[in-house]
């Protein structure tokens, strides 16, 4: 199951990483109209009462939100744009990447249940909510992630020069650092405190808390549809384990994105290896990216409000 | 409702939104809704285009939505009552924000000019697909020749097929053929306002509109 899995994923991040992009939102085009109509045909059957029909409904959910992922949104840009930007392992961000998609369809299932059953909501005034003041949330959250990134390479740009040195030295002795979330903190200007490797963790889990609660704070329209239907018709649980399916193939594909981000990161800087500027060059990177994501977020979100 | 259109930064939101007054709908703009539409041209006696009623038959999914939404069919058996049809009947006309309802005719060239919908009937199929029709008024049309026809979401919310039957009963003499959208093409479209955006992962709600380029045509050529 991990292995078909991993395989899956490394195809989908060849494919981002290769600028076939395009060709994966092509299919998931074309596959969302498929997707849609299973979904409406299990839940039909479900409502029908055939218990039988549960295994194929999650299964579509799963395709589901695979395509739907695959299409615009779902934190792709900011989980791509950290990725890039940042030193941090491929595995640990894919990691992110599917808790930020768990935690996305715990946001909808929040929503969805203290709607109905606690504050009486009416389905316009939950999607209103979702709309109105989540999205732009969500969009603002993730413009402050590229402002952050923004920030940390323009302050370690500043001070570079002085600690470069030190820095290469310090990376050239450990082989076996761990190639975690701010690694790189110690060519920027981190290498003169006490434990270097612990104020990168600390930082690398604020960033990965953050990360995640960017994705999530914005509820996926699909699984807000499925949860609400499947309340009026009385399977609510069914519509809870869907949106989990939904997450997890959502999961798929973002995941994928930052596999790719991280590999492409890593080839570029792994052509650069020898260079003086390599310190340089990554704080560039990190600012260039931290702007692409602190404009498009911040684009989204003056436009979502 | 009303106040979450104006969140939308695509037209083809606010007319999804409008059209369906209680609508869940997500932001971003790739198709989310999926209509196969129908078309039948009425002439009036001196031989021009009058009127065209326009079919919509809605995607499984969006109808099952749309059926909860306004309290449809409660007991399943996919059958309304004249009741239902009557209280629900001219629900997705209300179009505001820009889309006016995605029919565009040409005759010669020119666009004609189409009035504002009047709704004809809703039904619910065997599939649990919901679908409408509405009249659209063709105002001081020139004497029937070779019409084109089209309906597209220009945002690609919706994403229409002009597959159901093209009516001709009330345009005799009159012939159609349907030219299916060249995809090839507008997937080459599609790339490259991608592309201007920074890819696919960058496209967000920013999602291109590119719906024209997915519409599908249909020519009717009528004698004189």
């Amino acid at each position: 199951m991990a292995v078909p899995a991993l395989i899956v994923l490394g195809v989908l991040a060849v494919l981002y990483a290769s600028g076939a992009d395009r060709a994966i939102m092509i299919w998931a085009l074309e596959g969302q109209r498929g997707a849609q109509d299973g979904m409406a045909s299990s839940l039909q059957a479900l409502r029908r009462g055939e218990a039988a029909a549960l295994t194929g409904f999650l299964a579509v959910c799963f395709a589901y939100g695979v395509f739907h992922a695959a299409g615009p949104g779902h934190g792709k840009l900011v989980i791509a744009g950290y990725g890039a930007a940042r030193a941090i392992g491929a595995l640990r961000l894919a990691a992110v990447a599917l808790i930020s998609s768990l935690a996305q369809g715990g946001t909808a299932i929040a929503l969805v249940g203290a709607g109905l059953w606690v504050w009486s909501l009416s389905r316009a005034q939950m999607t209103d909510l979702a709309d109105r003041l989540l999205t732009p949330l969500s969009y603002a959250a993730i413009a402050l992630v590229g402002l952050w990134l923004v920030w940390r390479g323009a302050r370690g740009l500043a001070a570079a020069p002085a600690v470069a040195q030190a820095g290469r030295h310090a990376h050239d002795h450990q082989p076996s650092h761990p190639h975690d979330a701010g690694d790189d903190c110690a060519v920027c200007g981190h290498a003169h405190v006490p434990d270097p490797a612990r104020l990168a963790a600390a930082q690398g889990w604020r960033d990965v808390v953050f990360l995640v609660a960017a994705v999530a704070i914005r509820p996926c329209t699909g699984a807000l549809f499925i949860l609400i239907l499947t309340a009026q018709m009385g399977i609510f649980a069914i519509g809870v384990a869907g949106t989990l399916a939904m997450a997890l193939g959502t999961a798929l594909i973002t995941s994928a994105v930052a596999l790719s981000a991280v590999t492409m990161r890593r080839g570029v800087l792994a052509g650069l290896a020898d260079s003086p500027a390599l310190a340089r060059i990554q704080r560039l990177i990190e600012i260039a990216m931290g702007t692409l994501v602190a404009v498009t977020g911040g684009q989204l979100a003056l436009a979502s409000i | 409702m009303r106040s979450y259109l104006r969140v939308m930064s695509v037209r083809a939101a606010l007319f999804v939104a409008a059209c369906v007054v209680c609508m869940a709908l997500p932001l971003g703009a790739h198709p989310h809704i999926f209509v196969d539409a129908g078309l039948r041209l009425i002439l009036n006696a001196e031989g021009r285009l009058a009127a065209v009623d326009v079919t919509w038959r809605y995607d499984a999914l969006y109808s099952m939505l749309l059926t909860e939404d306004y309290g449809l069919d409660p007991d399943h058996d996919l059958r309304l009552t004249p009741d239902e049809i009557a209280t629900t009947l001219g629900f997705d006309l209300n179009w505001s924000g820009g889309f006016a309802g995605g029919l565009v005719i040409t005759q010669g060239g020119a666009p004609l000019d189409i009035g504002p919908p009047m709704p004809v009937s809703l039904r619910l199929l065997e599939t649990g697909q919901i679908e409408t029709v509405h009249r659209r008024p063709v105002l001081g049309a020139p004497p029937m020749a070779t019409l084109e026809a089209q309906i597209f979401d220009p945002d690609f919310y919706v994403a229409f097929e002009m597959i159901l039957d093209l009516d001709l009963t009330d345009a005799p003499g009159c012939s159609a053929d349907l030219i299916r959208a060249d995809l090839d093409a507008a997937y080459g479209v599609l790339e490259a306002a991608l592309d201007a955006i920074g890819g696919a992962v960058a496209a967000e709600d920013n999602f291109p509109p590119v719906g024209a380029y997915f519409a599908d045509r249909v020519v009717i050529t009528c004698p004189g």
